[in-house]
């Protein structure tokens, strides 16, 4: 009896002392999906990819995937929104009564988001041994040339923006508010330090990375928007010196898939529709994330695309203020814009149709004849895919140019003109005009004041619908002045609501303001 | 460099078999436990027979008589007789359920006559705490009961739903839609979002954990009984799993005696009960037409001149009539020492709205074994469900899309890809056809589940016993999308047909091995457990997407038939538990109670350096009514004092991956862009912002109450008054977009907030005359509110707040509910003649407070209003009966609450193209409202800036009072005369009886329905298009053979 009481206390306590664990880690369990932090930064590959994710980042939906384009050529006066979605049709009217306004909060998010992964790369990449030292300093200088872009972007877009430059991972950081011109000279400090490091150029695999070229050109842009010609001037005299590029034979080339990277090309943010379906929604990249563009969806015609985004008319008449050498229509029109060739009483001229304004295979007068509103209407062209298929999605293939030498070009005849330099200006601007068959102008028919008005006709036909307006109405001081503003309304009626002094700038984003203690800029 | 690696050994049973006892100990018991009586009886038997009574001396069939300490056991016969070979000198304990267990010694006797007396002692049910049963009179804790009565009366499919209003301090809000999950919350909101808000569910022994969504599949047809624990003494055995209360769920076993047949079927209709008032396309376009003049637009073409023979009611063509069936067959019986249970369920319920609906197929087996000291049983269900889901386009619900869409858009139009009709140039807006949306995508989710435990329980001494649980829940689901070619919005992207396939499973194992210590020194006595268990969960998800299945009719649904290829992706975890624990009881002369418990749980879900953690409670009670000087106080039968305290855990982390691995940071390699002159997709890696130290939440409780029963338990009443606090809330604050997240927000443990309320449940039973009746109401107060939310650093710049919800519609934060509305306040409107008409807006526009006075409106104007929690909810259930008839009625409400009515907004806003309410009036310089403003379309070219001012999503306009009293359910039966039923001799039990359920409501509130789910923990108050809950008859009939 005693024996088994005894038995029975054993067994009770093995009962539960027995039960021992035989997989002593059974609480350290590891993520199986994806690699832990303690394992980036060092190789050079973890390098590379880390430079990747920053270019990456140019894809988001609130960089030039979608709203940018919005944020620039929309608002601008060749653009404009007859959008059903009112909140946005507002924003591109220059009202905005919510800080938090999805548009230029998605916007502000991804820039800094981009900002985030170029201020990683800054700090981490350098503590990488035994890396090569030419590679090391070529990602260093990737990451400081788009952290200039962004910045670029931000103060042309909010002025006043947080300068976050050093990589943390604080969740309450203390980020300082910069003043525009501040952010202006970090913008030109990452250029400057960034065009020593870059390559001319790059090995095919790698094409599309930014180039001492790209940097330089960036700059000097930079400076143009501070009016700083001769330090513009300096630059672009560097990129037309180099002799790496020149521009395409065709125009169209520039805007369409089968051409990217070319020639005329400095810097470009590249798409592709080879994953497709996948929608980043803003939760971060998946392996499903979408590399296409959503421009052409977004600003494609009806029946195609949403037409959230249109064209003026005035724009088709300022390029029908002159005819080709051939007394031809000047062919870029038809490659900006879908419109209503027929139509001379909206569009007087005495040149003669053109042949090739089809929209997606049809013509356009064809298309929406049953439709007089429609048919009154000029939409986008430039970066439409309907050169080589009769649909739109949210994956266009086409890249877009941020930087090509014809702007470079016709920057730098700006440049020069704006000190004194008229003649020299000239033949800068008539490379541009010989490619689409203008005929060239003559330096005897400009004074200084004249040709500043012939580089703002230039640039309009040139370059529409490839966000460089804005910058553009910026630098001419059009936003400045009421009588500016005015000068513009007869263009663009949205410009009726711009309040100098305020509409320049779009309001900072209220969460930031919040959290950060930002001063909200003036006028909201 | 072994930590990168997968776990090995992923297989969970090989696992949890390492935390059974060891193997040779496992033999052993069940040898030994064999042996034993063998051993005692070696001593002469004899056949005693006799008869048991009832105490009105009728024969009691079915009772069972047993041999105390020994093996031989059987049952009495129709007419209470037994016979049974009991050793000399034995001891026979006799019972039955409703009768108070007698032991009888034989001693010399041969022939035994017992009278069992019946237990009509309300308050002496058992009680499951933790791992003890207790009675009811005993319970220190604050548990509430529902009974399998109460729970069988609603045609519902869960639990959760059945309960719903019963009990005080929870809460259940569900939506109509068939095969929901309803929102449980036990005395309030312990949580920001970070972790799982839900109760954990135990089933049988079985842990439901709070992540899991096995709640929904527990046949509530097979349910015996429901508790929830609710403060701290109660929860303590759960330790880290316990913080948000528990729902221990009882189901059906066998009793011994005659093998019972039940069957019961029940089926009708369901209706959502209100519809909104809209206007018709005359209607629709005047004031459509009022709101492009006043912004100085064309109007639309289909508002100026109406199209001919197109005038769409949006509700009548989405909304149907749905209908529910329920069908329940079971078997039951058992003898002295073993019982089974097997039932059988079928459960149909098609939505009321175009689509959804909900299917499920259960079986259930439980079983019972006892032999000398051994007892085994196990309890389990197969589950088949299948559902339909409400589809719902760019996060809009279609009960959004309905007040959208408009007039002169028809529901069908052959012009269109796909068939429907999306509006166009002529007739535009952004809602989704609600039509197109449910039949352009099919949304099935299909669920195969084994819920179930098995359990093995050897009596080492009478005073000892060690028992091992082991359940199992294992969960196969597969989502299939199917996209119909087809257009379902206004503009939309041409999205070629497509199909996407998600498979997974889940498993989760648990072992509990208990000792339990059950003994009575004279006065005192005392109950305790000790205890070791694991748990261990894994979830494997693969899913594929395919595009271009053709643009139909015929579509073939495999990944296979799509003429892409497919994209796949997919994801794993594995989450463990592993926890020791104790238990006790003590009490003295059953007058003075004393509980304790104790957790110690480790759980990989969180930090390593804070891995585990220690919880526990204690409880004192103290019946007043077993003094002596209350002997001659006859009007009180029940009096108990108590009070409690202790510390509960929340670990159900919620986030990627489960959950499971937030502590952990990782590296994110898809931020991928195209180079090269081929377009060549490069990988690109980013580091995910380091979360850092995430731990579970610490909920303390403290609870003061008190039972008193009157009039021989005729009247009863409990009151509890509790103060919890959650600390270390586990949060994901509002970030600056300069930190740039990408991704869900990283979590925090910041924080502190509190619930506090009363909970009062009184009752009222009559049963001593034919007619019965009974009174039963209940009510419950809650506050809630964040006590501070920092981060700790610097407090100047740390965000201290979270923002959720479209326009940032809530603001949680110190001083404020969980949730708080954060609004603009609406304020009137600016009328002709007024001076301070801001710049950009005119006579007709909305005034809304300048908070801070300084002279313009913006976001620093915003306030918390309102309140998303009601003061108070309640319940009041009235039962009689009179012969054959059978009556209940459950009327439940809640009171003061305010609901964000995104129904109204969608309707009234006006700077969007939308449907409006009939009648729908805004100002004009002749109809100078002074609660709605004129109508203006946003984008125009006059006032641009008023459209989206006087349309402001976030702002008082929309908010209303969610106050509701509802008769929740009402049933009205009738039990066929048992003599009528003998003349059958095949049916021993025969009702009929006819149910209606959410009759009617009363309410104040203009949306579809006050009682909504909201779209999220943080943002609970909104409504934006929950599923209505649906007015339902049925008819129904249970029958026992």
């Amino acid at each position: 009896m005693k024996s088994s009481i005894l038995t029975r206390l054993g067994l009770a306590s093995t009962l539960l002392l027995g039960a021992t664990a035989c997989e002593k880690n059974a609480l350290d369990q590891v993520n199986p999906n994806q690699p832990l932090v303690e394992l980036s930064w060092q190789t050079s590959d973890d390098a590379v990819k880390g430079s990747t994710a920053c270019y990456a980042g140019l894809q988001g939906v609130g960089m030039y995937r979608r709203w940018l384009n919005f944020a620039f050529d929309i608002r601008d006066d060749i653009g404009f929104s007859q959008s059903p979605w009112g909140e946005l049709r507002n924003f591109t009217q220059f009202v905005q009564t919510n800080y938090n306004f999805e548009v230029p909060y998605n916007i502000w998010r991804d820039h800094y988001r981009t900002i985030f992964r170029c201020n990683q790369v800054l700090d981490r990449v350098p503590t990488i041994q035994g890396m090569d030292a030419t590679l090391q300093k070529r990602v260093l200088a990737e990451a400081r040339f788009l952290r200039a872009l962004c910045y670029f972007n931000m103060v042309s877009l909010y002025g006043n923006v947080p300068l976050a430059l050093t990589y943390s991972t604080d969740l309450n950081p203390t980020v300082p508010q910069g003043t525009e011109a501040q952010v202006w000279a970090q913008v030109i400090s990452d250029l400057q330090a960034a065009q020593v490091d870059l390559p001319v150029s790059y090995a095919s695999a790698n094409v599309g990375r930014a180039t001492k070229g790209a940097a330089t050109a960036l700059l000097g842009r930079a400076y143009m928007q501070n009016h700083r010609w001769a330090d513009a001037q300096a630059q672009f005299t560097q990129v037309i010196n180099s002799g790496t590029y020149k521009l395409t034979t065709v125009y169209t080339d520039n805007f369409r898939q089968t051409s990217e990277n070319n020639s005329e090309s400095i810097f470009e943010v590249q798409f592709s529709d080879v994953t497709q379906g996948g929608n980043d929604s803003g939760d971060g990249p998946s392996s499903s994330s979408s590399q296409g563009a959503q421009r052409s969806q977004f600003f494609g015609v009806p029946g195609y695309g949403y037409n959230d985004g249109e064209v003026r008319p005035w724009i088709v008449n300022e390029f029908l203020k002159e005819g080709t050498t051939t007394g031809q229509r000047d062919p870029r029109l038809a490659a900006t814009v879908f419109y209503n060739r027929f139509d001379r009483t909206q569009f007087p001229t005495a040149l003669p149709v053109d042949a090739d304004t089809l929209a997606y295979g049809v013509g356009f007068l064809t298309r929406y004849k049953s439709n007089p509103t429609n048919l009154a209407r000029v939409y986008w062209r430039k970066y439409q895919t309907d050169y080589y298929r009769t649909f739109e999605n949210f994956d266009s293939p086409i890249n877009q140019r941020i930087i090509r030498y014809s702007d470079v070009l016709l920057m730098q005849a700006e440049a020069l003109n704006e000190q004194g330099q008229t003649a020299a200006a000239i033949p800068l601007i008539n490379q541009v005009r010989e490619r689409v068959g203008l005929a060239d102008l003559t330096v005897a028919a400009f004074t200084q004041t004249t040709l500043r008005a012939q580089i703002m006709h230039e640039r309009a036909t040139e370059l529409a619908g490839e966000e460089v307006r804005w910058f553009d109405l910026q630098r001419w001081g059009l936003l400045d002045t009421q009588a500016g503003v005015n000068s513009i309304i007869p263009r663009d009626a949205d410009f009726s609501n711009f309040v100098v002094g305020k509409s320049r700038l779009l309001p900072l984003i209220q969460t930031d303001v919040d959290l950060l203690k930002l001063t909200q800029n003036p006028g909201y | 460099m072994n930590k990168l690696l997968p776990p090995n050994g992923r297989l969970l049973i090989p696992m949890l078999a390492c935390y059974l006892p060891l193997s040779v100990a496992v033999a052993a018991p069940i040898a030994t436990a064999n042996a034993w009586p063998t051993r005692k009886v070696a001593r002469p038997t004899a056949v005693v027979t006799g008869k048991v009574t009832d105490d009105k001396g009728e024969g009691l069939p079915g009772v069972t008589v047993r041999v105390k300490n020994g093996t031989q056991g059987t049952a009495t016969d129709v007419n209470g007789n037994f016979s049974l070979d009991a050793p000399a000198g034995a001891t026979l304990i006799i019972s039955s359920v409703g009768y108070t267990t007698k032991e009888v010694a034989v001693n010399d006797q041969t022939t035994l006559n017992v009278s069992l007396a019946s237990d009509t002692q309300q308050l002496s049910e058992a009680v499951v705490v933790g791992y003890l049963t207790q009675e009811r009179q005993n319970v220190t804790g604050s548990v509430a009961t529902v009974s399998a009565t109460e729970v069988h009366r609603a045609p519902v499919a869960s639990t959760a739903e059945a309960i719903q209003g019963r009990l005080p301090g929870v809460q259940v809000v569900n939506s109509g839609a068939p095969g929901q999950t309803p929102v449980v919350n036990i005395r309030g909101l312990g949580t920001l979002g970070g972790a799982s808000s839900n109760p954990l569910y135990v089933v049988d022994g079985l842990w439901i954990e709070p992540t899991s969504s096995a709640g929904r599949d527990v046949n509530p047809a097979d349910i015996e009984s429901v508790q929830v624990l609710k403060d701290a003494a109660a929860l303590a055995p759960y330790g880290v799993s316990g913080a948000n209360g528990v729902i221990v769920i009882t189901t059906k076993k066998g009793k011994s005696g005659i093998p019972a047949i039940s069957f019961s079927a029940s089926g009708g209709i369901q209706n959502l009960v209100r519809r909104r008032d809209l206007a018709g396309a005359a209607e629709w376009a005047t004031i459509n037409n009022q709101a492009h003049d006043n912004a100085g637009l064309p109007r639309l073409p289909y508002a100026a001149n109406l199209p001919a023979g197109i005038d769409t009611d949006w509700q009548k063509e989405f909304f149907k009539q749905g209908s529910i069936q329920d069908y329940n067959l079971g078997f039951s019986g058992g003898g002295p020492n073993s019982n089974f249970n097997i039932s059988g369920g079928y459960f149909k319920q098609d939505g009321t709205v175009i689509g959804p609906k909900f299917e499920r197929f259960t079986v259930r087996v439980n079983s019972g074994f006892n032999r000398g000291r051994l007892r085994v049983g196990e309890n389990i269900q197969l589950v088949h469900a299948s559902q339909t889901n409400l589809n719902s386009n760019l996060n809009v619900s279609p009960f959004m899309d309905v007040l959208r869409m408009l007039p002169v858009i028809p529901v069908y139009d052959s012009t269109v890809p796909g068939g429907f009709g999306i509006g166009n140039d002529n007739a535009v807006t952004y809602g989704t056809n609600p039509v197109a949306e449910q039949r352009l995508l099919n949304n099935i989710s299909t669920n195969n589940r084994v819920l179930g435990n098995v359990f093995g329980e050897v009596q080492i001494f009478d005073f000892l016993r060690y028992r091992l649980n082991l359940g199992l829940e294992y969960h196969g689901f597969h989502d299939q999308l199917q996209r119909k070619y087809g257009f379902w919005r206004y503009k939309d992207a041409t999205t070629p047909s497509n199909y996407s396939d998600a498979q997974g499973n889940e498993l989760f194992g648990q072992a509990e091995n208990t000792l339990t210590f059950d003994k009575s020194f004279g006065d005192h006595n005392l109950t305790a457990v000790a205890g070791y268990s694991r748990q261990q969960r894994r979830q494997e998800y693969t899913r594929g997407i395919n595009f271009g299945y053709g643009t139909g009719p015929v579509y073939y649904w495999a990944l296979d038939a799509g003429n892409q290829t497919p994209q796949v992706s997919g994801s794993n975890y594995t989450q463990t538990l592993e926890s020791v624990f104790g238990q006790i009881t003590y009490d003295y002369d059953r007058r003075f109670l004393v509980t304790g418990a104790f957790r110690r749980d480790g759980s990989s879900r969180l930090d390593l350096a804070r891995q585990w953690g220690n919880f526990g409670a204690g409880s004192v009670g103290w019946r007043i009514s077993k003094e002596k000087f209350m002997e001659n106080v006859t009007a009180i039968s029940d009096l108990k004092l108590r009070a409690s305290y202790g510390a509960l855990g929340n670990q159900y982390l919620t986030g990627p991956y489960g959950g499971s691995y937030l502590y952990q940071s990782v590296l994110n390699q898809n931020a991928n862009y195209v180079l090269g002159t081929g377009q060549v997709i490069q990988n690109g890696a980013i580091q995910t912002l380091l979360p850092s130290n995430v731990t579970w939440e610490t909920r303390k409780t403290q609870n003061y109450g008190f039972d008193l029963a009157l009039l021989e338990n005729r009247f009863s009443l409990s009151a509890d008054y509790y103060i919890s606090r959650t600390g270390n809330l586990l949060t994901q604050t509002t970030l600056p977009l300069v930190v740039a997240n990408a991704g869900d927000l990283p979590y925090q443990n910041i924080g502190l907030a509190e619930n506090r309320g009363f909970e009062f449940k009184v009752g009222y039973a009559d049963d001593r005359n034919p007619f019965k009746y009974g009174v039963t109401a209940n009510l419950t107060t809650l506050k809630n509110k964040v006590l501070s939310l920092n981060t700790g650093t610097a407090e100047n710049t740390a965000a201290n707040y979270i923002l959720s919800g479209g326009n940032d519609i809530t603001r949680t934060e110190a001083g404020y509910e969980v949730g708080s509305f954060y609004l603009y306040q609406f304020d009137g409107i600016y009328q002709t003649g007024d001076a301070n008409i801001p710049a950009g807006l005119a006579a007709g526009d909305v005034r809304y407070k300048d908070t801070n006075g300084d002279g313009q409106i913006n976001d620093a104007d915003r306030v918390h209003v309102g309140r998303v929690f009601p003061k108070i909810q309640y319940g009041l259930n009235l039962t009689a009966s009179y012969g054959g008839f059978d009556l209940a009625a459950f009327f439940q409400g809640v009171q003061g609450n305010t609901i964000f009515n995104e129904g109204k907004y969608w309707l009234e806003r006006t700077d969007d193209n939308t449907n409006y309410e009939a009648g729908f009036s805004p100002w004009t310089p002749t109809n100078p409202s002074t609660t709605t403003p004129r109508a203006i379309i946003a984008g125009g070219t006059q006032n641009a800036a008023a459209s989206t001012y006087n349309g402001r999503y976030n702002s008082t306009r929309w908010l209303e009072d969610g106050s509701y009293l509802r008769l929740k359910n009402v049933q009205l039966g009738y039990s066929l005369p048992k003599a009528l039923l003998d003349r059958s001799k095949y049916i021993a039990s025969l009702r009929v009886f006819l149910t209606g359920q959410n009759v009617f409501t009363v309410t104040k509130y203009t949306g579809y329905d006050p009682e909504t789910v909201g779209t999220g923990t943080l943002t609970r108050g909104v409504d934006a298009g929950s599923y209505p809950n649906l007015r339902s008859f049925t008819l129904g009939l249970q029958a026992g053979f």
